[in-house]
């Protein structure tokens, strides 16, 4: 993709990443600090917070059509960037305090990352499906 | 809109006429398309120049600065720069794939989702090639989705 393209995408997907960001502090707070009490700062933090983890989707920058390969690396470097960034920004931020949370935290990125795919994958497929009809019936009609 | 097709004998030149109340979008694609569908585009094969129809290509791609064009079996150099192709195929089957490739929807056997997040497009003749994302709106615009 090129800077362009990338910048419109970080544009669009960093008011969802904000939004990630408020429910997986809910439930992180649920599960760890259930009498939490926030500051108005908070919404401040978060905003940075979500920029954090908009910013590693500059990895798939390219001047030229990414192979399959160079895609699935830059992919995984992408998750290992997210992870980083987000649990060093989380550290900061005091979003988790001792390991047992960290890791929590790990895997919540991980989970929210998987559950991404998997719904954008499973929404390509069901484009591909209704493409494939199209194109199923254009070659039936010209035999 | 009506259609008549009206017999005419051997020796009398054929010819499509449009009657319409103004030369709309509808119209200038249907012409483009009359228009398009009979070209000819000069290919290089080796030392030779061959003259191509458009619906013959599979697809068009640009690699280092040059242009090929792709039919079932032989690839031929073209002078052509993507967006004068672009120009040139607009209103056919043909529509933007990637950065460098423009692929005629009318060559292709089926798509794939793929992990990347992209499409892959399988050829008539057994290519394999990438639909970026975003481009998968034109494909579904050619194919009148």
């Amino acid at each position: 993709m090129e800077l362009r393209e990338i910048i419109k995408k970080l544009i669009i997907s960093y008011p969802i990443i904000y939004g990630c960001t408020m429910m997986a502090a809910f439930v992180c707070c649920l599960v760890f600090h259930p009498d939490a009490v926030f500051g108005i700062d908070y919404l401040g933090k978060a905003l940075v917070f979500a920029l954090a983890g908009d910013l590693p989707s500059l990895v798939f920058c390219s001047k030229r059509e990414l192979s399959h390969r160079e895609w699935m690396v830059r992919q995984i470097i992408h998750l290992l960037m997210l992870e980083g960034v987000l649990l060093l920004f989380g550290w900061f931020l005091k979003y988790y305090e001792t390991v047992a949370e960290g890791v929590f935290f790990f895997f919540i990125v991980l989970l929210v990352y998987i559950v991404v795919r998997i719904l954008a994958f499973s929404e390509d497929f069901k484009d591909a499906k209704e493409i494939n009809q199209v194109l199923a019936k254009r070659k039936n009609d010209k035999k | 809109m009506k259609i008549s097709i009206e017999e005419i004998p051997r020796g009398e030149e054929e010819e499509i006429i449009i009657r319409c109340h103004e030369m709309n979008e509808e119209v200038m694609a249907l012409l483009h398309k009359l228009k398009s569908s009979g070209e000819q585009l000069s290919g290089i094969c080796g030392d030779e120049i061959y003259r191509l129809r458009l619906s013959d290509i599979y697809y068009f791609e640009t690699v280092d600065q040059k242009s090929f064009l792709y039919c079932e079996s032989r690839v031929y150099e073209t002078k052509l720069k993507l967006y004068e192709f672009e120009e040139l195929a607009a209103g056919t089957r043909f529509f933007r794939a990637s950065k460098s490739t423009v692929i005629n929807a009318g060559k292709i056997s089926h798509i794939k989702p793929s992990l990347s997040g992209r499409f892959e497009a399988f050829m008539d003749n057994g290519e394999k090639l990438l639909v970026s994302r975003s481009y998968v709106p034109s494909l579904k615009k050619v194919l009148g989705l």
